[in-house]
């Protein structure tokens, strides 16, 4: 009787602590997507520098050099050294500014890997998790002489390899 | 010996139903850690109490001259309710020309609404079914504010 009983607690044990193990495995086990918020805080930052105080960045009615946007903004695309990510960089930023009341295109930037770009063009209808994440942001915006501008970012994030599964 | 096996059957039967007590107890963990995953992981990124580029588009407004020569931040500070011209202005920023943020899919941009209220709130914030709220006052002075509510599909 003594050893049908310890049988019965050592199964009863395993039981437990493969349903622990289960749990645990179960819910570290998925990467948690985190893209979506990297890209509203690249956006945000983004735009401060954009429109700094409120008040729109004149340099950025004229064409726009990337080493000036790193050293502007304070931003810059490194990454960890994993999965190739050094020489394939994981982001891209794109803006473009619009005269506000009549919609004319009056300058526009790309930052980072332009070829991200090309797959927010397939998440148009319906976003992937499993594509590069993408995120496209307007807001209104004014200068000092008072004239009105629309200005859009898009920010494209791959960090595919830590993001999904 | 029969009195012995009734002793028995009693043991096996307590340890048959604290077995089976285990397992439920289990099984009740491992689906509410599968519920909570679910719902709490993968919408807590959606949720904001604020976003800076809202603020930043109502700041530009409230920066923004109106016709009487004033910025819009100077005429309602004198005004109890709003004009036809900051309405308009204020439909052009964020209906016509909206944010893209929440609008991953095109039923998401018809899942839009947003109200301007001055100087209360009529309406007290509640997340719905299907969508999630997101209210950005902005203070214009101590006791005014221009209230922006969003409303985003979850």
């Amino acid at each position: 009787m003594d050893k049908t009983i310890s049988i019965y607690w050592f199964a009863i044990l395993f039981i437990v602590a493969g349903a622990v193990i289960y749990m645990v495995v179960s819910f570290y086990g998925n990467p948690l997507d985190v893209r979506e918020m990297e890209a509203n805080i690249l956006s945000s930052k983004f735009a401060e520098c954009i429109a700094p105080d409120n008040l729109l960045n004149e340099k950025f009615l004229s064409s726009y050099d990337e080493q000036i946007f790193f050293d502007d903004c304070g931003i810059n695309f490194e990454t960890e050294n994993s999965f190739n990510w050094k020489e394939q960089k994981q982001y891209f930023l794109k803006f473009r500014i619009f005269n506000f009341d009549s919609n004319e295109l009056l300058s526009e930037g790309n930052f980072g890997n332009s070829n991200l770009y090309d797959f927010c063009e397939f998440q148009k209808e319906k976003e992937q998790s499993n594509l590069p994440f993408c995120l496209t942001r307007k807001f209104y915006s004014i200068d000092s002489n008072e004239n009105k501008f629309l200005v859009e970012i898009t920010s494209v994030i791959s960090k595919l390899e830590k993001n999904v599964k | 010996m029969l009195n012995n096996c009734r002793a028995q059957v009693g043991d096996t039967l307590t340890w048959v139903v604290a077995t089976l007590i285990i397992i439920f107890i289990l099984l009740i963990s491992i689906f509410s850690l599968n519920v909570f995953s679910i719902f709490s992981l993968s919408n807590s990124s959606k949720i904001l109490d604020s976003d800076l580029i809202i603020q930043k588009s109502a700041f530009a407004f409230l920066l923004s001259k109106a016709s009487t020569g004033q910025t819009f931040f100077e005429k309602l500070k004198s005004q109890e309710s709003l004009d036809a011209e900051s309405e308009a202005l204020l439909d052009k920023i964020f209906k016509e020309n909206s944010d893209g943020k929440y609008y991953f899919s095109s039923f998401a941009l018809y899942g839009y609404k947003m109200k301007f209220i001055l100087n209360s709130v009529q309406e007290q914030l509640r997340d719905g079914p299907s969508y999630y709220g997101m209210d950005q006052p902005v203070y214009i002075s101590e006791n005014k504010f221009l209230d922006l509510i969003f409303y985003f599909p979850k």
